[in-house]
Formats: C-alpha cells, structure tokens, sequence
C-alpha cells in the first residue's frame, strides 16, 4: 500500500517506530549535516552491520552534507553502498528493516533512503549432517538464504541459473528462494512450484520440511514426494537434470522437486565411483530396500503359517532357539520392533556423547539380557537387527522412516493371512506407489511408465561417457553433452 | 493441482493390461490340453494364438471406424441404443461373474496349498478390498501397475529352467500324436483368451489403431508363450502319458526343481498365483466400473466400483462348494468364448451392413 512519508525526519522516525512497537532493538541514530539538514538512520539492531554504518555511511553523510543539503540525486549516485534504494511505501521499508537494512531518513528527501548492509550472527558451514559421503565435498547448507544460494552459484557458474524469490509467512515473512536452470527446467512443474507457494496461509514458517508439507502433491501417503538434502553438490546435480530447488532461510536443507521412488537409491558417492562398483552398492541399496520392508512380515508368514518352506536344519535349530520363549512368533517380533524404535528414538534426543552409549547398551547389553532370560529367540534378535540396518542404508533419510511404518503394516498382514496377507500388503503398497505424482511427474518414473534409456543414470549405473542424456521425464532438454571419443596416436 | 491429461496408455502398457488377461487357470492348463493333443499339444497352443492374433484384426477394424470410443458406445451406434447397451451390460456381467469365481476358485487354492483352516470368505474379501482400492485408483495406476508387475511375473516363469537337467526331449516324439481331439484340442487352448474382450473397454485410452494393432499381437503372444512355456516343459519332464494323472503340472515342475536352500520350491511358485489372480481381478474389477460408468454416466465411478466389487464378492460366496464353482466357471467360460469370438465379427458385420444400406438408399 502507498503512504506518502510524513514531513519532518522526526515525525518519520517517530512513525516507523511506532509501527515497530518502540521495540528495544530498533537503533535510531540522528545526526545534522554543516548544512543544517536533520536526518537519522535506522536499524534492527544484530541483523545490520553497524561498523558499516559507522564508517562508510555517517561519513559519507556529514562530508555530502558539508556544504549543501543531501538530495535523492546524491543519494543515488554517490552513496558508497552496493545496494541501495529509495523506497516511498512504508509498509515496505518496515520489511527491508526487518530483513535487516537500514533505512536513512533526510529532512527534505521524501523517499526513504534503504540500504543493504544487513550483517547478523550464523553458524559457519559444517558438514552435512544427514548425506554425508566419502568421496564428496564436505560442504553442507547452513541457516542463511544468501550463503545457501551462493554455495550452489559456486558449483554452477552459468547465468541460466535463476533465483525467485518470495515470502511466506503473516508473521515470520520468511524469504523462500526457487532456484531452477532456465532451458532445462519442465515449465509446467516450475509454474506449479510457484502456484503451490502462492497458495500457501500460514502465519510462521520455520523450515523447509514444514514447506515441505505444505506443497506436497498429497497428504495422505507416507512416502516423501520431495527430496530435501542438506548438500549444495547434490542440489546442483538436480538442477542440471531439470529439477527445481527451493530453499528456505533458516533452513539447511533444501528441497528438490519432482522427486521419484528412484532418487532414493541414489547417493553422491555413486558419481564419485566406478560405474560398476556404483551400480553393484545400488543394487546392495534395492536389496537392503526389500529386506528392511519384508524380512520381518516374511519371518511371520512362515514361522507362523509355512513353516514346511523353511530349511528342515534351519527350521529345527529356529524351533530349538524359540521352546523356552513365552510369546508367539509375531507378539516377539512386535516387542523388539517397538524396543528398537525407542532406542533409535532415545539416541536422537540424547546429548551426542551418549548416543553411542545408548547403542551399546541397547543393542549388546539388553539384547543379550532378552535372549538369556528367554524374552526373544536369537533368530528374532537377528531378523529385527538386520532390518534395521537394512532400513538404514536408504540414502534419503525421511524414506527410511517411510519403510519402517510400513514394515508395521505388513507384518500385521502377514500376522494375519501369512504369505497371501504379505503379498497383498506388497500389492496394494505397488498399487499405491503407482498412483503417486509428484509435481505431475510419475512416482515410478523411469520404471512406470517405462523409459529404458532413463535407466543408466537413474536405476543402474551406466558408464559416464553413456549418460548423456538428462532424464527425459525431467526436462525439456535431453541432450546432456555430446562425447567424442578420444583421438588415438 | 496439476490440470489432468487425459489418460492415455503407452503401447507397453497396453501390452501388459492384455497379458493381465491371462488366467490364474493356466496352471492347470498343460494337463488339459494334454488329455486331447499329447505331445503335440503345443501345435494347438501355437495355432490358436495365431488364430487369436488374426481375429483381434475385428477389434482393430471396430476402432478404425470408431476411434477412441469405447465399446459401449460403438454397440450403441452400430446396434441402437437399448441393444447396444444391453450387449455392453452383457459383457460386463459376464466379465463380472468370470472374476467372482476365479476369485473364489483362487481362494480355494490357496486353502488347500497354503492357508489351511483360513475361511475362504477372509481371503475373498481381503483380496477385494485391495482390488477396490486399486480400481479406485483409477486407469493410469493400474496401467503403471501391471507395467510393473507383469514382467516380474514373467521372469518368474524362468524357475522352469532349472529342471531341464531332468528333462527329456524324445518324450516330444512322435511329432503328431495318434490321439489328438482337434475340437477339444482348441477348444482348451482358447480358454486362456477367453476374457480378453475386456480390451474394447479400454479403447477411449489408446493413442490410434497401430498401437491397438501392436499391443494386441504382443499380448496375446505373451499369453501364448505363457501358455507354451509350462507346456512344453510338462512334457519334457513328465511325458504325455504321466501327465494326464497331474492336477497342477506347473506346481510339479517347481517341485522337482532342486534349488540350494528351498526345499519346497512350488510354494514360492504358488505365490506367483496372488500376483496373477490379483491383476485380472482388478482388470476386469476396473473393465466392468469403467463400462458402468460408460452405460449410465450420471452415477460416479466410485460409486460403481463399489457396487462392481459387491457384486463380485456376491458372485464368490454364493456358489456351494468348489465342484459347484468349477462347473459354472466352465459354463462362464464358454459363456465369454462365445462373446469374444462372435460378438465383434456380428458387430463388424452389422456395421458394414449398416453402411452399405444407407449408401444403397442414398445412391437410389
């Protein structure tokens, strides 16, 4: 809304202030130039850089102002700060003040005066804590947009990288940045980011997961249809295949759409290995995928209604280990599944140094403790162990949480109808993956609907001179470079 | 939301929703087709999916004069109004009747192989429950569906290779048998064909008549093959004379597969049957919805998928025991024999008719 500023400087200040509810942290420096020109700049205080204003700004002020009165003509031109602008609308002047500008206020200058020497306290970039790799840089997002932003233009250095941005939030006014590669990205899917993110209400946004569910394609199915990763390198990749990134200030993780069920077999390390050796861990992951989401229901159905499909010598020394166990098959699988799940859940809320700890005492001490006093078979102990490690080689963090609620359901499946119950539970898991989108692109993809040619870089692993194509459900363009073959001499 | 495009299926897709057509009954099929060829059943396999391949060329024309209409409406246009739709409600309820009791037979199988002392009926509607809820779903979901989960189906048929050790390839001579029933012969081969006139249901989502064409040949060879396949190693391994005492020669060939580690191979293979009872029930669950939807329009599809299931489920209990439901399931077979081999050529026929005669009067 346009509101011309009141007259004098101290009726602005006075304004601005009270919109500001005469907040403590508001700094307001007055000063009088030689010329007799009132004025006064204002700040948040922690969130602008004051040394900035101290020796660049209030100098610059009192030499201009030495012999003649400051206009918007000086101003503009001769100001010695990158960015500034003069801004009529108060509404607006309060944001940039809140973003962290600051804002000069001259007798006779209607305009105020905005300038962008924000500056607050961040942490330093760290390790990414959730995708780490071997091979990869250690280099992961922090809370600031700019750093965020700036750790992807570093990786790639072209001027079709473009960055929207935008505000969500009544309250917070959180700065949303969409980052895509123009040429590349899918149009259709860039403007359904930017319709879903007009659409969002919300009075506060703190992260990018809470972002997250509120653009997600639907609400009612456990599997991640966004990808977010706190990895700058990873999010370039996905740039240049077409995807679209949002980043969240605040937030060390960005979110990568569309997002497809293939994407979480794939980790950076894979792009740092051997085509074979990369293919070979991938399909170790598919495996690891089908044992961390099966092996629990598949023990049920057969310990409890085939057990004359088990091995005779197996199934002897399974029947051995369970005589002295009081519980039936599915009840024990139930209560080391629920126990692994809250020592897993105690070893994130406790302080890092005890984590650990927890493990040994979860895993060795009390494991051991069940087994002697007959509460768990040995069998049971390695069926849930293994599937929880499995469930842990998912490089998508969220998908691993996915795998293990479902891992619930399908035991109960098979608790119920043995090996039907399991294969419908896998049948209507399938059937429900099939209808998945995301951003109305198939969840499946490139598996259903089939494209072959997707399948070296996004299921297997082709050698690198082989992928040269971007996948064709990503983006608009295929050609990802055109490799000759080197000259012999 | 993204706008939805409407949906059209990829000639792949189109090929795996034909191959879903096949029956869970194929397993039994060897024996049967061995009781009135022998060894020289294969021929008949062969010949008759050449045969089916020629004759879905009706199909192709019925789409080639109507193109992306469903069969509702082209039987509509070529018969009338109350006669097209009572032919289409025909087709639905006898598609509808078919999976009823390949559900119920399903269900007896899997009692008495792997769920003893499990009511039928919780294996009935546990199974249809999660076919309403594909049907639900919708065309594009069960079309990626069956893309991914018919090809697992046919690599499974794979597991056959490890008996060839065993087998023996003079049990193939004499080439032709001295006792072949060539009537019954075919029609046994056909019967794995026999629901396949679900396919014009599903014209308004194929791109053009090529790839009606395509698809057609391709899933109806895979069936074929399907059927090939367990009958040529059935004799191999059993011979001609064997195998007329075997009720489920494809379970037997997984049984005499010596497998490190599983010793009771046929189980694994009989879990392949849930997979393949569960996609033709939801093809032709989703098949009779869609043709529902299509005769009286005003009503919604969910609304119809729940009365499609109800009416399945119905169909499954009703019958007294298992002999009571094999006897109609062979009277329902021949039943859709009938629809699928004379129902189009009439409606080819009696279009062409229709055109010449309203040339004729406007030439006069």
């Amino acid at each position: 809304m346009f509101k011309f500023p009141g007259n004098s400087t101290e009726q602005r200040v006075e304004l601005i202030s009270d919109k500001l509810g005469n907040s403590m942290d508001v700094n307001v420096r007055k000063f009088k130039t030689h010329a007799g020109q009132a004025g006064a700049l204002l700040s948040l205080g922690g969130l602008s850089d004051q040394d900035k204003a101290d020796k660049w700004i209030l100098p610059w002020i009192l030499q201009e102002g030495e012999k003649q009165r400051i206009t918007e003509d000086s101003l503009s031109k001769s100001i010695p700060i990158q960015q500034m602008k003069l801004e009529l609308d108060l509404e607006k002047v309060i944001d940039s003040l809140l973003s962290g500008e600051a804002a000069l206020v001259l007798d006779g200058v209607s305009a105020y005066c905005l300038l962008g020497i924000q500056k607050w306290e961040h942490r330093s970039l760290s390790e990414p804590m959730v995708e780490s790799t071997i091979k990869g840089p250690q280099e992961g997002f922090s809370e600031t947009l700019s750093v965020n932003i700036s750790l992807i233009r570093r990786i790639l250095k072209n001027p079709r990288l473009h960055v929207k941005e935008c505000t969500i939030g009544e309250l917070s006014n959180t700065r949303v940045a969409v980052l895509y590669l123009d040429g590349l990205v899918k149009q259709e899917v860039l403007a359904e980011v930017e319709s879903r993110l007009q659409e969002i209400k919300t009075d506060v946004l703190l992260a990018a997961s809470q972002l997250e569910q509120w653009i997600e394609d639907s609400s009612w199915t456990p599997f991640s249809l966004i990808r977010s990763t706190d990895r700058p390198d990873v999010t370039s990749i996905s740039l240049a295949e077409g995807k679209v990134a949002i980043l969240v200030d605040h937030s060390p993780f960005a979110l990568l759409v569309p997002f497809t069920f293939s994407d979480s077999v794939q980790n950076m390390d894979d792009y740092y290995e051997k085509w074979f050796i990369a293919t070979a861990v991938r399909m170790i992951r598919l495996i690891a995928f089908v044992i961390g989401l099966t092996l629990p229901s598949l023990y049920i159905a057969l310990v409890h209604y085939n057990p004359g499909l088990i091995p005779m010598e197996l199934l002897m020394s399974m029947i051995g280990a369970r005589t002295h166990v009081p519980f039936p098959a599915f009840w024990e699988l139930i209560l080391m599944e629920i126990t692994i799940e809250i020592f897993r859940e105690a070893g994130i809320r406790l302080p890092k140094a005890l984590g650990p700890t927890i493990g040994i005492v979860g895993g060795i001490v009390i494991g051991d403790a069940a087994v002697r006093a007959n509460l768990v078979s040995p069998i049971t102990l390695i069926v849930v162990g293994l599937t929880t490690m499995a469930s842990f080689s998912i490089p998508v963090y969220s998908m691993a949480f996915t795998f293990r609620f479902l891992r619930f359901l399908l035991t109960l499946a098979a608790g119920l109808l043995g090996i039907y119950g399991l294969m419908l539970g896998i049948m209507m898991l399938l059937v429900h993956l099939c209808s998945l989108q995301s951003f109305g692109i198939s969840y499946l993809s490139p598996v259903a609907p089939s494209r072959w040619s997707d399948w070296k870089d996004q299921i297997i692993l082709g050698p690198v001179r082989w992928r040269n194509k971007r996948p064709s459900y990503l983006t608009e363009a295929k050609e990802k470079s055109r490799w000759r073959p080197l000259r012999k001499d | 939301m993204l706008v939805n495009k409407k949906t059209v299926f990829s000639t792949n897709q189109f090929i795996w929703l034909i191959f879903a057509g096949m029956p869970v009954g194929i397993s039994t099929l060897p024996r049967e087709i061995n009781k009135h060829a022998q060894q020289s059943g294969w021929m008949f396999i062969i010949i008759v999916a050449i045969f089916v391949i020629l004759f879905s060329r009706f199909g192709v024309i019925l789409f080639t004069r109507y193109p992306q209409q469903s069969i509702v409406s082209i039987s509509e246009c070529i018969m009338g109004k109350i006669l097209g739709k009572l032919l289409s409600l025909y087709m639905i309820l006898s598609l509808m009747i078919t999976s009823g009791l390949g559900v119920r037979l399903l269900a007896d199988g899997l009692v008495t192989y792997l769920l003893f002392h499990t009511p039928e009926i919780a294996i009935i509607l546990s199974m249809l429950v999660v076919v309403f809820y594909a049907v639900c779903k919708g065309a594009e979901t069960i079309a990626r569906f069956n893309e991914v989960i018919q090809p697992l189906i046919l690599l499974s048929a794979l597991s056959f290779l490890l008996s060839i050790p065993k087998a023996d390839l003079s049990n193939f001579l004499p080439l032709l048998s001295e006792q072949i029933s060539i009537s019954k012969a075919m029609q046994n081969s056909v019967y794995p064909y026999a629901v396949l006139f679900f396919i014009p249901f599903l014209f308004p989502y194929l791109k053009d008549s090529k790839q009606l064409g395509m698809g057609m040949v391709a899933g109806i060879s895979l069936i074929g093959f399907s059927i090939l396949w367990p009958f040529v190693f059935s004799i191999a391994l059993f011979g001609a004379t064997e195998l007329n005492y075997i009720n489920y020669p494809t379970i037997e060939i997984a049984r005499i597969v010596d497998f490190p580690f599983l010793e009771r191979m046929e189980i694994v293979h009989m879990v392949v049957w849930i997979p393949i009872g569960f996609t033709l029930h939801t093809l032709t669950a989703f098949t009779c919805t869609l043709g529902f939807t299509q005769c009286f329009p005003k009503i919604s599809f969910l609304s119809w998928s729940g009365v499609t299931i109800g009416l399945i489920a119905l169909v499954a209990i009703l019958p007294n025991d298992i002999e009571h439901t094999r006897r109609l399931a062979d009277i329902f077979s021949l039943n859709n024999s009938v629809i699928m081999f004379l129902i189009f050529p009439i409606l080819v026929l009696w279009d062409t008719l229709k055109k010449w005669r309203s040339r004729y009067a406007v030439g006069k």
